[in-house]
């Protein structure tokens, strides 16, 4: 294997039991599903709802056992969670008894860190995201953009090699939602960590990614992959540009089918 | 004052008037709080005197409010009273502890298994819906009339209305913050140390404030149908010699009593939930 390969899934397979009116039925939800991220690079998801994106995620992060194939992080099986991998969650999962700094010190209280240094880090990560100065907010007085950004400081005090953000910004309002992506690009600048970014707009995968994965099909597959021709650092007059409308059109155009 | 410039706030010069406002709203509200029930209190007060007045001009039946207070003052001054009180507290304490020590762990549990739940759950439901009281002869039976007897009827009366509002608690804690524990590496342990158990804190002590009350009555019952010992057996006493302030004032003392408990539970709970968000 590659060094240069941050994450290699291979083959995955993945149904569910559902029970309806007392009668069982497995439904597939991921099928063969195989591709591979860079070390560094920028991936995201997107499908239909339904499609098997969070699945595949979970899959990744060790939090959903899988039927048939092979996910291997930094060269390495994946058998459960990881101290490589972090997951930034689309409905925050943030503790509500909790302040920002002590949610985002979650994370590296899990893994062991001592009181001083999670303290340390988890006021780093604060500042990195801009929240340095609600340190003590519980998250019913954030806004939901700030709440997110706890939880992606809370992902990225812990270090992990590979970020798996499921729909970050899918519960955020459309101001909150650009102002945070072009936040997260900042960050992935800085740090550039391996990133597997899960979405249903097309839009937002193709302003943020290095490649496009676009999943479909019953059970879910990668029907097409894409690579944005588009220059770094991004802008958003990259969005109205001839290379951004014709991949987004072809994206739509694979959706479609 | 809003300006075509800019909002009241920017400019500052509405901010005082606001705070100013916001102020004396806040203590009219406090004022409020206070005034209201003792105004509320003192009216009841005066329609009890006059009325247990002119009805029979001092009752056997029905005392006077003066008298009841006069009866409070009595029996609280009284030391047949506090042993009366430390007979029955002490049936209290060790029958609603076992109670809790039992039910919060049982209701933890059975919440996170769908399994136990599956098992335990038609007994909870016929131990919350059946009337206690009828297993009282049951327990008189088997343990006689005794202290345990006592410790076992108030617990039975507590433990079903601790577990059922904990494995609501335990049951309804959000899966991504399991999740999330997850996948951070977080134990079984951590899951319930970090997760669980403090999001399930407001419904434990929702089950304890439901249970607590439930075996204070079972407490009261007992002692006065089947045990007449403690609180029950003054207010028998006072019955027989038809001392009807006494009754008052016992009853009345039971029922302060609860009330504490509730606001000392109160206390621990903000104390609780306090002491974890301090942590880090």
């Amino acid at each position: 294997m590659s060094t240069d390969v941050a994450v290699r899934v291979s083959g995955l397979a993945k149904s569910f039991v559902r029970e309806t009116r007392g009668r069982a039925s497995v439904v597939p939800v991921l099928g063969d599903v195989t591709f591979e991220i860079a070390r560094a690079e920028f991936v995201s998801i997107v499908g239909p709802s339904g499609c098997g994106k969070t699945s595949l995620l979970r899959s990744v992060a060790g939090l959903l056992d899988v039927d048939a194939g092979t996910i291997e992080v930094d060269g390495k099986a994946v058998t459960g969670p990881g101290r490589e991998r972090a997951v930034v969650f689309q409905d925050f999962a943030l503790l509500p008894w909790a302040s920002s700094l002590d949610n985002v010190a979650f994370g590296l209280k899990l893994q062991g860190v001592g009181r001083a240094e999670r303290r340390r880090r988890a006021r780093a990560a604060l500042e990195m995201v801009g929240l340095d100065g609600f340190a003590d907010a519980l998250p019913h007085e954030l806004s939901g953009g700030m709440r997110q950004r706890v939880g992606i400081a809370r992902a990225l005090s812990v270090d992990p090699d590979v970020l798996l953000m499921d729909e970050p910004f899918g519960s955020l309002d459309e101001i909150t939602r650009r102002s945070m992506q072009e936040e997260l690009l900042r960050i992935w600048e800085r740090d550039k960590k391996t990133v597997l970014f899960i979405t249903h707009s097309v839009e937002e995968a193709l302003f943020l990614s290095d490649r496009v994965l676009v999943m479909g099909g019953k059970p879910g597959r990668v029907v097409e992959t894409l690579t944005p021709e588009l220059p770094r650092p991004r802008t958003r007059s990259q969005e109205s540009s001839e290379a951004f409308t014709s991949m987004r059109d072809k994206i739509w155009e694979t959706l479609a089918c | 004052m809003l300006t075509a410039a800019g909002s009241a706030i920017e400019t500052g010069v509405a901010q005082p008037a606001l705070l100013a406002k916001w102020r004396r709203r806040r203590r009219v509200e406090r004022t409020a709080a206070v005034v209201l029930p003792l105004g509320v209190g003192a009216v009841c007060a005066l329609l009890w005197q006059m009325g247990a007045a002119a009805r029979t001009g001092g009752s056997v039946l029905l005392p006077t409010f003066t008298d009841f207070v006069g009866a409070v003052v009595r029996v609280l001054a009284s030391v047949r009273f506090w042993h009366a009180l430390w007979t029955s507290e002490s049936a209290l304490l060790l029958g609603f502890a076992i109670a809790v020590a039992a039910g919060i762990p049982l209701g933890l549990y059975v919440g996170r298994h769908r399994t136990v739940d599956g098992l335990v759950s038609g007994y909870l439901d016929i131990a919350v819906v059946t009337p206690t009281a009828v297993f009282m002869p049951l327990v008189i039976v088997v343990l006689g009339p005794t202290f345990w007897a006592r410790v076992a009827v108030i617990a039975i009366f507590g433990l079903p209305f601790v577990v059922v509002p904990t494995r609501t608690g335990s049951a309804t804690v959000p899966g991504a913050l399991v999740s999330m524990t997850r996948s951070y590496c977080g134990s079984s342990g951590a899951v319930w140390r970090e997760v669980v158990l403090p999001a399930s804190v407001p419904a434990i002590f929702n089950g304890l404030r439901q249970g607590l009350a439930h075996a204070l009555t079972g407490m009261v019952i007992i002692e006065l149908t089947f045990l007449a010992v403690g609180i029950g057996r003054l207010i028998q006493d006072a019955q027989a010699k038809f001392d009807a302030a006494s009754v008052f004032a016992v009853t009345f003392l039971i029922v302060a009593q609860g009330v504490a408990m509730m606001a000392l539970l109160q206390r621990a709970q903000d104390g609780l939930s306090g002491q974890w968000r301090a942590r880090s």
